[in-house]
């Protein structure tokens, strides 16, 4: 059966390295981390933490500044954004802002006034539709770490079913010290810094960032292919490491895409550089490239990272580098690990003459497990 | 396109004013649809094994909601083939906001790494799929008052496309323990003249069949101007909780005669409105 096409049609990233393609492009191609320590006056303490500190001081607007950057980044007509859908992914959407609030007033010394107007995820696409005048139906994805690889599926079926004419995804994620803390609980947040399938990797850094994309039916550039939702069953915090359910959903990804694993220019890995995702992983991937995976890399070492948003921001951000001939590298790779023989990238790479087809992958708590193909025609 | 409804089952509380809910000292063992506290987490045991130990109330509803619906359609689900699609306005506060509160030092609350675990988005998705040993796609989805309109797309676009045979749809929400910050959540003053409620409603939804309980004759969400709130073909005993428009078309369900017709209609304060129809059906549930 033959995909229609469906076009990525403009992207937009908003992080501590800017919010243009440039930016994003020189940072990745240098090889450059966007992780440093944390502003103490956000509360969070002198933390290695984010990836967003620098040149946003919006406050508890931060969430809400973030879309509005990235949502006009698009460059949508007003026509264009009213008759579009909207796909939002998201764990904590707008609701940072209370925390931040909180996190303020407790500083100063004031008492907690309670103010948890922000509501439920939902709330996020509701801001966003209504911030930007967007008429079409609105989801708003709380997969957790997958979200917007979801929202990114489920906008293509519903596009090629005729659902909708156009659908905005929308990934975002502001750093919490709830997030914070709760990995810390969970001895899953690395205090040392963060090193993608590295034998002495020991947990993830947080980022924060909103990124957005259009897709449409039709030709163009840079297409979405398919992608395959599953769930692995195994523990609501970590996948199963024999690498089952992921190897599985990255095959479906491809068969529904009309790839072979071996048309497969590059993987980007989810790569949170905890230790049972990378091992996970990496068995994966192996298994669903019969032992000789394409070349793949980690961008969570890189904007740390930004949960229900990273799917969002590492499609439009590798993309870009896509675009520009080149796959990021995975920062602070330095040893591989016993148990695989599988080693990422390490540096910015030239993609050569490969057919440009990309598997991006993401999982996460909750067991929802993601994997769809791009092409980057240059 | 219609969809086949195998089988339907709800809680559903019959509401509270602020102030009686406030007069609880613990709102998670009051009755909601008639099912005392002790009395569901006896059921969830029955129902899921020493698995429910760990949950907290939003997630005892929503699993013991839909693994009831499951078992009363009668069905094999077929593990890869069957979708689990949760809906929720305001997701899991019974473990989000204990936990919350723990980090930010408040006194009275702990702080508990499972409570973390358990407090994302797809939580409960994750438990329900787990009981019921389902490895398909697993969503949660919010979308404040039309979040179970927002599941019954992902839903109906997934057995539309061929991805699955069957898909659990349910839509749950719960009371956040201080009723002053429940209110507040809903964007309502605190002396709001509203009853609240919580509520767990799921449907097992496949292709069109002779026993269904129901037939979903349609869905849809789309902004169109009215005013915001629940429109319904007759209304419920219900307080008022983001799962209404799930409970609504359920509770008519398990009540009408074959062939009635039943129309729901939720709009968000912007203007976000959700719209279902169904037919009951010659199947019992």
């Amino acid at each position: 059966m033959t995909l229609s096409p469906i076009a990525i049609r403009a992207r937009s990233a908003v992080t501590g390295f800017g919010d243009t393609a440039a930016a994003h492009v020189e940072a990745l191609k240098a090889g450059r981390t966007g992780l440093k320590a944390t502003e103490t006056s956000r509360g969070l303490g002198p933390l290695h933490a984010a990836s967003m500190e620098a040149g946003l001081d919006a406050g508890e607007r931060r969430p809400y500044v973030l879309i509005d950057t990235a949502v006009k980044a698009l460059g949508l007509s007003k026509h264009e954004l009213k008759e579009s859908a909207l796909f939002t992914g998201t764990t904590t959407g707008i609701s940072a802002s209370e925390e931040i609030v909180y996190l303020r007033d407790k500083a100063a010394g004031l008492p907690w006034q309670a103010a948890f107007t922000c509501g439920g995820q939902g709330r996020t696409s509701a801001y966003a539709a209504s911030a930007f005048g967007i008429e079409g139906p609105c989801f708003t994805y709380t997969t957790a770490c997958t979200s917007t690889a979801v929202a990114a599926v489920m906008a293509a079926r519903m596009l090629r079913q005729g659902r909708i004419r156009r659908a905005v995804v929308i990934g975002i994620d502001v750093l919490m010290k709830m997030s914070l803390e709760g990995f810390r609980l969970l001895q899953l947040y690395s205090e040392a810094g963060c090193r993608p399938f590295d034998a002495r990797r020991d947990g993830l850094m947080l980022g924060e960032a909103c990124a957005a994309f259009v897709l449409e039916k039709g030709d163009g550039p840079v297409q979405l292919l398919d992608g395959a939702i599953h769930h692995d069953p195994g523990h609501i915090a970590a996948g199963s490491t024999d690498g089952i359910t992921a190897a599985a959903v990255m095959a479906d990804a491809l068969k529904r895409s009309g790839v072979r694993p071996g048309e497969v220019a590059a993987v980007k890995a989810h790569g949170t550089g905890t230790p049972t995702n990378d091992l996970t992983e990496l068995n994966a991937l192996s298994v669903a490239f019969d032992g000789k995976p394409p070349p793949f890399s980690s961008l969570k070492s890189t904007f740390g990272h930004t949960l229900g948003a990273s799917a969002a921001l590492e499609l439009v951000t590798w993309s870009w580098c896509a675009e520009a001939g080149f796959v990021p590298g995975t920062h602070g790779f330095q040893q591989r690990i016993a148990e695989s023989k599988l080693v990422p990238l390490i540096e910015p790479t030239p993609l050569g003459n490969r057919r440009g087809v990309h598997l991006f992958n993401a999982f996460g708590f909750g067991g929802t497990s993601v994997s769809f193909a791009v092409e980057v025609r240059r | 396109m219609s969809w086949g409804i195998k089988s339907a089952h709800a809680f559903s509380s019959p509401g509270r004013t602020p102030a009686e809910c406030a007069a609880q000292t613990n709102l998670y063992e009051v009755d909601v649809g008639g099912v005392p506290g002790p009395k569901l987490d006896a059921r969830l045991v029955e129902l899921t094994g020493r698995r429910a130990r760990r949950m907290g109330r939003f997630m005892q509803l929503a699993v013991t909601g839909a693994v009831e619906a499951a078992k009363k359609s009668g069905l094999q689900l077929p593990p890869a083939r069957t979708g689990v699609f949760l809906a929720t306005g305001l997701g899991n506060i019974s473990d989000l906001f204990p936990f919350s509160h723990a980090v930010f030092g408040d006194p009275g609350f702990h702080v508990s790494a499972i409570q973390f675990a358990n407090s994302v988005g797809n939580a409960g998705a994750f438990h329900i799929a787990q009981a019921l040993g389902l490895n398909g796609p697993v969503l949660a989805v919010s979308q404040d008052e039309v979040s179970f309109e927002a599941a019954l797309l992902q839903a109906v676009t997934l057995l539309d496309g061929g991805d699955l045979d069957l898909a659990l749809v349910g839509a749950v929400d719960v009371v956040m323990p201080k009723v002053s910050d429940h209110l507040a959540r809903l964007g309502l003053p605190p002396d709001a003249p509203v009853k609240l409620g919580e509520g767990s409603a799921w449907w097992v939804l496949g292709p069109v069949g002779a026993d269904d309980h129901g037939v979903l004759e349609d869905v849809t969400l789309g902004f169109r101007s009215g005013p915001p709130g629940l429109f319904a073909t007759r209304d419920f005993e219900s307080g008022m909780n983001y799962a209404q428009s799930a409970l609504y078309p359920t509770l008519f369900l398990g009540t009408a005669a074959p062939g009635e017709t039943f129309e729901t209609t939720a709009r968000t304060r912007e203007g976000l409105t959700g719209f279902t129809r169904v037919v009951k059906g010659a199947g019992r549930s």
